[in-house]
C-alpha cells in the first residue's frame, strides 16, 4: 500500500494522469495485489489509507484540498475491497471457486463500486480534468469482469429464478446479465465526460474517444450496434467543442474509425463506410496484422459496391482468411461466372453471416450478372460492316435466349424466358452509385426489352457502362 | 475453414477451428466472435513506439489544436499508444504502390474455359433458331 | 366419402370467414359447427357418436382435444344464458366424465402405488364435487388430473414444492391431416396437431385459392380412422355443448386450493379469465392463475377466438396470461404455445406490435431448446424483418439458423423470398408469393404493394415501347386484368393504359418515372410501434 500511496503523491505532484491511474488497476500479479490487500483489513482500511495520503508528500504539502482527498480516500477504500475479491478469485482454481465463494460476479460488483466512487469525485467536481485515465483504466477492466461473471454465470447454468414482474421474460437480460449493466456504467462515464462544461484545453472531454470506443466494444458485444449510433449522435452534437480526433493517439483513432466504418457499413451507407474504414486502414500500424484483416474484412465488401473493384492477391496476400472469403468470389464476378458465384457465396455463407458481410457480397451478383451479359455481348461478335471501311459495330441486338443460355450456364435448372428478362429487366434498371462520382450515377445495362420480338436491344454507345464497351 | 457444398450437412466445420462452441444446433445468438473485436494495440512485441512521458514539443504540427500540457498526461498509457507517420500502412503502400485493388470485370478475353463453354451454347441457341 | 363443399363466397382478406365453415362434415375442424347456428330449432343433423367416441383410433387422440368448459364462464363480457333454459337438473354425464373415468384406468395410467380403490374413493369425491358444485360441464375434464396423479400429489404435498403436473397427453400427431384449409391459414385453423412442420398442403393452386374456401385432397381420399375419431369427437363436443346450453350450468370452477409451494410465485387463482392490468408491484399469489388453470384459460380462449373473433378480448386475455406465465417463472412447451397462438392472432389481425413482442420471447424459448413450431415461427420472422426492412436483425436471424433448418420448407420459402428481393427478382419472388406456407401470406400481402411498385418501375425502364396488361398480371401476380389495371389506375396511370383491338396494353415506354415516386413512398412507409 506504501507504494500506492507513493505512486499517488508523484502522480499528483506532476499531474500525471497516467501514472495515477496505476493506482486503480486491476493489472497487477498476485503478490502486488496480495501486497496491498494484506495491508489493512475491513475496519481500519480507511483509516490506513486516510492517514497514508495524508502522510505522503503531497498530503503535507496540503496542496489537494481536504473535500478531494477524503473523496480519493473513499476511491482506494473501494479498490482495496476491489483487489481482495479480484486476489480472491485469482487464487482459487475454478473447481473450487464455488465453495470459496470468490467470483467474478463479485469481482464485477466490486469493480463497479470503484467506477461509482470515481465519478462520485468528478460529479462532486473535485477531481480534475488530468486525472480521467483512472476513469478510462477502471472501465477497462470492469468491461472486462463483466465478460468473465457472464461467463461463469453462463457455465454454472445458474439460473436461479430472480422475481420477475414483467409481462414477458427478457430474453437478453439472462446472457449478458454483466456486460449489460457495464454498459450503463460506461454511459455514466461517456456522460461524466461529455457533460464537463469546463474549458476545452481543461476539460474531461479529452477522455471521449477513449470512452467511446470502450463502448463500442461493448455494444458490438451485445450486438446493438444501434446503440452506437446513439454515442456518435450525441458526440456529433457537441462536436463543436469537442477535442480534434486527430489530436488523439493514433491507437485510439484508428479504433474509433473502424468502429464509425463498420457501423456505416451495417447501415449500408458504403459510401461513408468506405471513408471511415480507408481511414483506419490508412493510420494503422503498419505491423497491426489482425487489425488490418478486421479492417479489410468490412472494406472490401464496400469496395465491390461503391468503386466496383475487387481486391488484388497482392493486397490479401498476408491474410490467408480473407483470401479464402474474397478470392473466389472475386474471380467469379470478374469472370462472370454467375453460378459458380453462388456457390461460392453459398459455400462462405456462415462465415460472411457471422461477420455481417453476407448481404452486401450477395449484391456483388449484380455485378457478377453484369460481366455474364458483358461477355454474350462480346461473343456475339460484330454486325456486318454496312460499307467497306466502316468501323465494325457490335452486334446490340441480343436474342434472350443467348443470354438465358448464358445464365444457365453451369447449373442444372434452366430458367424461363420470363425470369431471363426480370434479371435483364434489374440490369437495365439498377443504378450503380460510383464512390467517385456520387452524383453521376450509371446503369450496369444500357438498352431495352422488345419483349414481342424476344430480344434486347442494346446501346451502340456503351451497352455496359463504366467497362469499355 | 470452408466445407464442400456437398456436405453442407453439418454446421460446425466453418467454426471449428477457432472456437469449439458453435457446435450444437442451437448456436449462441450471433454476437460478433470474440474474434472480430478490434484489438488494444500491443505495447510490446511488434509495437515500439510508446511514450512513457510525452516529449515535449511533439504536439504533432499537423494538429489543428495543440495538445494542452495536461492533457499530454492521457496519451501515455497502454491504450494511447501512438506511433510515427512512417509506420502507418499508408507509408508501406506509398513505398512500392501495387494495384491493391482491381478493376470488377475481366479484359476482354475470351479465351478462357468458361467463355469457351459459353460459345458453345451459344451456338447450340443459334442452331435451335434455324431449325 | 369425399364431402362435396359449398360454394363459400371468399372473405375479404384479413376476415374470418367462420361462416363458411358450418358444414358439418368438416373433419378434425378448428371450429364447432353448432356454434354458428342461430337457432336450436333445427335438427341437428350429425348422429349421435357411438360411446366410446376413440373406437376407431387410440385412447390417446380422446384425451388432447378442446376443452368443454365452453363460454360463460366467468367474466360479465359473456352474457348469461337465457333463463328460458333454466337448468334441468337431472344427473347426466357428461361424456367428457366417462372419458375421464376412462382415460384414469387406462393401464398406461395406472399406478401400481395407489390402489384401485382409492382410485375409485378419488373419482367420486371428484366427480359428486363437480355435479354438487355445478360445474360438472364446465370443467375441463381433458386436463383434470386423473385420481392416481392428485393422491400423488398429496402425499408428496409435504415434499414438494411444484403442483403435480396435470399435463394432458400431448400427442404428436404429425400425420394426422389438417383441417379445411383455405390457401392463407387462420390462426382459428390451428387445431393442437397442425404442426407446422409437415407439408401442410399441395400449393399448385392459383392465388385465388389462397381467398377461397376449398377441399383438401389429401384429407378427402385418405379418411382415416384417426380423422374419422376426430371427427366423431368434434361431434361429441358438439353434442356436450349443446346439452350444456340447455342446462345453462355456466358456473365459475372452483378447485380446492393447489398445494402450497415455497418456490417462486405459484399462483392460486382459479378463475380462467383475468383482465390484463401492468404489474406494478409483486403479484399477488391469489391472483396469478397456476399452469393447470392456464392451460384451461389457453383451450378457453382459443374456443372464443374461434367463435367470436373480438381481437381486444383475445389480445388483453393472452396478455395477462402471458404476465402469470412470467412472474411464475413457467418456460415450457406450454409457454412456447400460448405466445405461438397469440402470434398467429395477431399475425392474422395485423397487430405486428404484439406480434412482434411475441416472436422476440419465442425466439429465446426456442434457443433454450423448449420445442415448439420453431420452424414455422422462425420463417415467420424472417418475412417480418423482410417486411420492417430490418437489414441486421435480417443478418442475425441468417445466422442463427443451422444447415438443416435452411432447408426445411417454411424457412427455405422465407430465404427464397428474401434473396429474391434482395436480387430484385420480382419474377422468382410472385411465385413464391403465390406459394406460401402456413400464415406467412399476412405478412407477405404487408409488403407485396410496394414490391408491386418496384416491379413496375423495373419494367416501366426496361420494356419498349409497350407490353400486354396481361404480362403484368402474371408477372406480378394480379388475380385478374381488372385488378392489375385497377392497381395501375390507382397510382394514377390511366393514361398509361390502351386498349388495342380488344387488347389492353400498358404502354411502359411513356410511363417513364411515373411510379418511382409512389414506390418511394411505399418503401418508406415501414413504422410498426415496438420496432426498434
Amino acid at each position: 500500500m506504501d507504494a500506492l500511496f507513493d505512486d499517488f503523491s508523484g502522480a499528483q505532484k506532476k499531474c500525471n494522469g497516467d501514472l495515477l491511474s496505476r493506482t486503480v488497476t486491476a493489472g497487477l500479479t498476485n503478490d502486488e495485489l496480495r501486497a496491498i490487500w494484506k495491508t489493512c483489513n475491513a475496519y481500519d482500511v480507511k483509516d490506513v489509507i486516510k492517514h497514508g495520503l495524508q502522510a505522503s508528500d503531497i498530503g503535507r504539502s496540503g496542496a489537494i484540498p481536504k473535500e478531494e482527498l477524503k473523496a480519493w480516500v473513499d476511491v482506494y477504500a473501494v479498490y482495496w475491497k476491489a483487489v481482495g475479491e479480484l486476489l480472491a478469485v485469482r487464487d482459487t482454481s475454478n473447481d473450487n471457486r464455488r465453495a470459496s465463494q470468490a467470483s467474478w460476479a463479485k469481482v464485477y460488483e466490486s469493480w463497479k463500486e470503484l467506477l461509482s466512487a470515481l465519478i462520485k469525485g468528478y460529479n462532486s467536481s473535485s477531481f480534475e480534468s488530468w486525472t480521467i485515465p483512472c476513469l478510462y483504466v477502471t472501465g477497462k477492466y470492469l468491461r472486462e469482469f463483466a465478460i468473465k461473471a457472464d461467463a461463469e454465470k453462463n457455465s454454472t447454468q445458474d439460473n436461479a429464478a430472480e422475481p420477475n414482474f414483467q409481462d414477458d421474460f427478457d430474453p437478453e437480460a439472462q446472457q449478458n446479465h454483466h456486460l449489460e449493466d457495464c454498459a450503463r456504467q460506461l454511459n455514466r462515464v461517456f456522460n461524466t465526460c461529455l457533460n464537463d462544461r469546463a474549458p476545452l484545453e481543461n476539460s474531461r472531454k479529452w477522455g471521449i474517444y477513449h470512452v467511446i470506443n470502450l463502448l463500442f466494444k461493448t455494444y458490438f458485444k451485445l450486438n446493438s450496434a444501434s446503440l452506437s449510433k446513439n454515442i456518435l449522435k450525441a458526440l456529433s452534437a457537441g462536436r463543436g467543442d469537442m477535442p480534434p480526433l486527430e489530436a488523439i493517439p493514433k491507437s485510439q483513432q484508428v479504433t474509433f474509425k473502424y468502429y464509425e466504418g463498420v457501423l456505416q457499413f451495417l447501415e449500408e451507407d458504403y459510401v461513408q463506410a468506405e471513408k471511415h474504414l480507408t481511414e483506419a486502414w490508412r493510420m494503422c500500424h503498419k505491423d497491426a496484422t489482425k487489425n488490418k484483416e478486421l479492417i479489410l474484412t468490412y472494406l472490401v465488401p464496400c469496395h465491390l459496391l461503391t468503386a466496383h473493384t475487387l481486391p488484388s492477391k497482392k493486397l490479401l496476400e498476408p491474410y490467408p482468411r480473407l483470401q479464402k472469403l474474397f478470392l473466389p468470389l472475386s474471380q467469379h464476378i470478374r469472370k462472370g461466372e454467375l453460378h459458380a458465384f453462388d456457390l461460392a457465396l453459398q459455400e462462405g455463407e456462415d462465415e460472411f453471416v457471422k461477420r455481417r458481410i453476407y448481404l452486401t457480397l450477395e449484391r456483388g451478383r449484380d455485378i457478377a450478372l453484369r460481366n455474364l451479359l458483358r461477355k454474350v455481348f462480346i461473343t456475339g461478335g460484330f454486325e456486318e460492316p454496312k460499307s467497306e471501311g466502316a468501323s465494325p459495330l457490335r452486334r446490340t441486338r441480343v436474342p434472350i435466349a443467348e443470354f438465358a443460355a448464358g445464365i444457365s450456364l453451369g447449373c442444372q435448372e434452366t430458367l424461363d424466358n420470363d425470369e431471363v428478362e426480370c434479371l435483364l429487366a434489374n440490369m437495365i434498371y439498377k443504378v450503380m452509385t460510383h464512390l467517385l462520382t456520387v452524383f453521376w450515377t450509371q446503369n450496369l445495362m444500357k438498352g431495352y426489352i422488345a419483349r414481342e420480338r424476344g430480344m434486347v436491344v442494346l446501346s451502340k454507345s456503351g451497352a455496359f457502362p463504366g467497362t469499355g464497351i | 475453414m470452408a466445407s464442400s457444398a456437398a456436405t453442407k450437412d453439418e454446421k460446425a466445420p466453418a467454426a471449428a477451428d477457432q472456437k469449439p462452441e458453435i457446435v450444437t444446433d442451437q448456436k449462441p445468438a450471433a454476437a460478433l466472435e470474440e474474434d472480430d473485436e478490434f484489438e488494444d494495440f500491443p505495447v510490446d512485441g511488434t509495437l515500439p513506439t510508446l511514450y512513457t512521458t510525452r516529449p515535449e514539443g511533439d504536439a504533432s504540427p499537423q494538429h489543428p489544436t495543440p495538445i494542452p500540457q495536461q492533457s499530454a498526461a492521457l496519451l501515455t498509457s497502454d491504450d494511447n499508444l501512438d506511433w510515427a507517420a512512417e509506420d502507418t500502412e499508408a507509408a508501406t503502400e506509398s513505398q512500392g504502390t501495387q494495384h491493391l485493388w482491381e478493376e470488377s470485370w475481366d479484359d476482354d478475353d475470351t479465351s478462357d474455359d468458361f467463355s469457351t463453354q459459353l460459345r458453345e451454347e451459344l451456338k447450340k441457341v443459334e442452331a435451335s433458331k434455324k431449325r | 366419402m369425399v364431402p362435396s363443399w359449398p360454394p363459400a363466397p371468399p372473405p375479404p382478406p384479413g376476415t374470418q370467414a367462420a361462416a363458411s365453415y358450418a358444414s358439418p362434415y368438416q373433419a378434425a375442424p378448428a371450429f364447432t359447427p353448432v356454434q354458428v347456428r342461430q337457432s336450436f330449432g333445427q335438427p341437428y343433423p350429425a348422429p349421435q357418436p357411438a360411446y366410446p367416441v376413440h373406437a376407431y383410433g387410440s385412447p390417446s387422440h380422446v384425451t388432447q382435444s378442446s376443452p368443454t368448459n365452453h363460454s360463460p364462464t366467468v367474466t360479465a363480457a359473456s352474457p348469461p344464458a337465457p333463463a328460458s333454459e333454466a337448468p334441468r337438473k337431472k344427473t347426466i354425464w357428461p361424456d367428457s366424465v366417462r372419458n375421464y373415468v376412462q382415460r384414469s384406468f387406462l393401464p398406461d395410467n395406472l399406478d401400481e402405488t395407489v390402489s384401485r380403490q382409492d382410485m375409485e374413493a378419488k373419482l367420486k369425491e371428484t366427480i359428486t364435487s363437480a355435479n354438487d358444485g355445478g360445474y360438472m360441464y364446465t370443467i375441463n375434464w381433458e386436463t383434470m388430473p386423473l385420481p392416481q396423479e392428485m393422491i400423488r400429489a398429496e402425499r408428496n404435498r409435504t415434499q414438494t414444492v411444484q403442483q403435480p403436473p396435470p399435463i394432458p397427453p400431448v400427442v404428436p400427431s404429425f400425420s394426422s391431416p389438417p383441417a379445411a384449409t383455405s390457401k392463407k391459414r387462420k390462426s382459428s385453423d390451428l387445431t393442437d396437431t397442425d404442426l407446422a412442420g409437415g407439408p401442410w398442403r399441395n400449393n399448385n393452386n392459383r392465388l385465388e385459392d389462397r381467398v377461397t374456401f376449398t377441399a383438401d385432397k389429401r384429407l378427402a381420399t385418405n379418411e382415416t380412422p384417426k380423422a374419422m375419431s376426430k371427427f366423431q369427437k368434434q361431434q361429441q363436443k358438439n353434442l356436450e355443448k349443446r346439452q350444456k346450453r340447455f342446462h345453462g350450468d355456466y358456473t365459475t370452477h372452483r378447485e380446492p386450493s393447489p398445494p402450497p409451494s415455497d418456490g417462486p410465485v405459484v399462483g392460486t387463482s382459479q378463475v380462467l379469465e383475468k383482465r390484463y392490468l401492468r404489474l406494478t408491484a409483486p403479484p399477488v399469489p391469489s391472483q396469478v392463475r397456476p399452469e393447470s388453470i392456464l392451460r384451461q384459460t389457453l383451450e378457453l380462449l382459443k374456443q372464443k377466438w374461434r367463435n367470436e373473433q373480438n381481437y381486444t378480448y383475445i389480445c388483453d386475455q393472452f396478455k395477462s396470461m402471458r404476465q402469470d406465465l412470467t412472474v411464475q417463472n413457467i418456460r415450457n412447451e406450454f409457454t412456447v404455445e400460448v405466445y405461438e397462438i397469440h402470434a398467429r392472432i395477431a399475425l392474422e389481425k395485423g397487430d405486428l406490435s404484439e406480434y412482434n413482442q411475441c416472436q422476440t420471447q419465442l425466439k429465446a424459448l426456442y434457443q433454450r431448446g423448449i420445442k415448439g413450431k420453431s420452424l414455422e415461427f422462425k420463417a415467420y420472422r424472417i418475412l417480418y424483418f423482410i417486411h420492417t426492412a430490418n437489414r441486421s436483425a435480417l443478418n442475425d436471424v441468417l445466422a442463427d439458423l443451422t444447415t438443416a433448418e435452411k432447408a426445411e420448407r417454411p424457412i427455405k420459402h422465407a430465404l427464397d423470398v428474401r434473396s429474391a428481393l434482395a436480387l430484385g427478382n420480382y419474377h422468382r419472388f410472385f411465385r413464391l408469393y403465390n406459394d406460401t406456407p402456413n400464415m406467412g401470406a399476412y405478412l407477405l400481402d404487408m409488403f407485396v404493394g410496394r414490391e408491386r411498385l418496384a416491379a413496375l418501375c423495373n419494367v416501366c425502364k426496361a420494356y419498349k415501347p409497350d407490353v400486354p396488361l396481361r404480362f403484368i398480371t402474371e408477372e406480378l401476380y394480379f388475380e385478374s386484368d381488372a385488378d392489375a389495371a385497377q392497381f395501375i389506375l390507382d397510382h394514377n396511370g390511366q393514361h398509361l393504359l390502351e386498349d388495342r383491338d380488344g387488347t389492353v396494353v400498358f404502354l411502359t415506354a411513356k410511363a417513364g418515372l411515373h411510379f418511382e415516386g409512389p414506390r418511394a413512398t411505399a418503401f418508406g412507409r415501414v413504422d410498426i410501434k415496438g420496432q426498434i
